[in-house]
């Protein structure tokens, strides 16, 4: 490396932190990133597991039996779920074209989402996991 | 506004909603009454308040400290991936969460449990320890809102001059001290902004944190 090469490397390296907080940092934010992209990637490995396998082998990230059963209810309560989606489309597009800054629009946001999640939660049968 | 009224009613359901406000008996103060008298009201308002001072302190420090380190990070496209990962929690909502915290601490189907008896320790009723959810909550909230956070304050960095950084780096200011002296002031508004807005939400309840995630476990807090 030339000498004006290597000055100027060091002119770009000098505005930094060392390697080795750099290496730290990496790893401290990839256990954070793991953190939050493992419980994400479960919602989708649970999505496929067989009831039988979670009541077998428990919840699992990668399940022992896999089955589409969850996919074919969703699609059997199509209109439903359909329905579900509108309303918050609607609840958006609403919320938000007016201008979202007024209070009023915002309550009336906060009311149409609990009542959704509560809606959603007794249809989608989630109510078999007690909640 | 007008919901305030059904406090000093009598509410009771008479057809639709609005209709069965407009029919309901006036009981005046009643509802307080009851409300203070029942003993509960001071728990409720410590819960209230105690919990949002540490989401509002946390809430703020915790994603500014991160939003600060994640632009050191020598290799930025990194930096990208570890920040979109931290967003994803954001987008589920409490009732999916709620499934997720199910499938870690379950009896008998979690992998927490299932992790210990791979380690040879017994399996816990993790539903049952009141003493391990303050903190749990805490820690279901922040990891929930960290990522949004961190994309407010990252932005409020980007928006700053990076002549400024120069100017420190020529006077000698080490990378902390330009956290410190440069980063911080700048933005102090955007920080001050965010906290006046947590504080106007205190009374919002997290229903979905606070009902929804512990399962209706009723530990006396």
């Amino acid at each position: 490396m030339s000498k004006k090469q290597k000055e100027a490397a060091d002119v770009q390296n000098f505005n930094r932190i060392s390697r080795r907080a750099n290496i730290l940092l990496n790893i401290m934010f990839l256990i954070l990133a793991l953190i939050c992209v493992i419980p994400a990637v479960l919602v989708v490995s649970i999505s496929f597991s067989a009831e039988q396998s979670i009541t077998d082998y428990g919840y699992r990230l990668i399940p022992k039996i896999i089955s589409l059963d969850g996919y074919g209810y969703l699609l059997k309560q199509g209109a439903l779920i359909i329905r579900a989606l509108g309303v918050s489309l609607f609840v958006t597009i609403v919320g938000t074209v007016p201008g979202n800054a007024s209070h009023h629009t915002d309550g009336i946001c906060v009311i149409q989402a609990g009542l959704q999640t509560e809606w959603i939660s007794h249809h989608a049968g989630l109510h078999s996991y007690g909640i | 506004m007008f919901g305030i009224v059904i406090a000093f009613k009598k509410y009771t359901i008479n057809g639709g909603f609005l209709h069965s406000i407009l029919t309901s008996a006036w009981c005046g103060l009643d509802n307080f009454k009851f409300l203070f008298s029942s003993g509960d009201i001071w728990m409720i308002l410590r819960n209230t308040i105690l919990y949002n001072i540490t989401f509002i302190i946390l809430n703020i420090v915790v994603p500014v400290t991160m939003a600060l380190l994640i632009g050191q990070l020598h290799n930025q496209r990194m930096a990208k991936v570890f920040q979109t990962a931290m967003f994803l929690p954001y987008f589920l909502s409490w009732v999916v969460v709620t499934a997720l915290v199910w499938a870690f601490l379950s009896f008998d189907k979690g992998m927490l449990n299932n992790l210990m008896e791979g380690l040879g320790q017994d399996p816990r009723q993790w539903y049952m320890v009141p003493k391990l959810w303050p903190g749990f909550l805490i820690f279901m909230y922040l990891w929930k809102n960290l990522g949004y956070s961190m994309v407010v304050y990252l932005a409020t960095i980007t928006g700053i001059d990076k002549t400024y950084y120069e100017a420190a780096c020529i006077d000698g200011a080490s990378v902390w001290q330009q956290m410190k002296w440069v980063t911080l002031p700048l933005m102090r508004t955007v920080i001050i902004m965010m906290f006046i807005m947590a504080v106007g939400r205190i009374f919002y309840s997290d229903f979905g944190l606070f009902y929804q995630v512990p399962r209706d476990s009723e530990f006396p807090v």
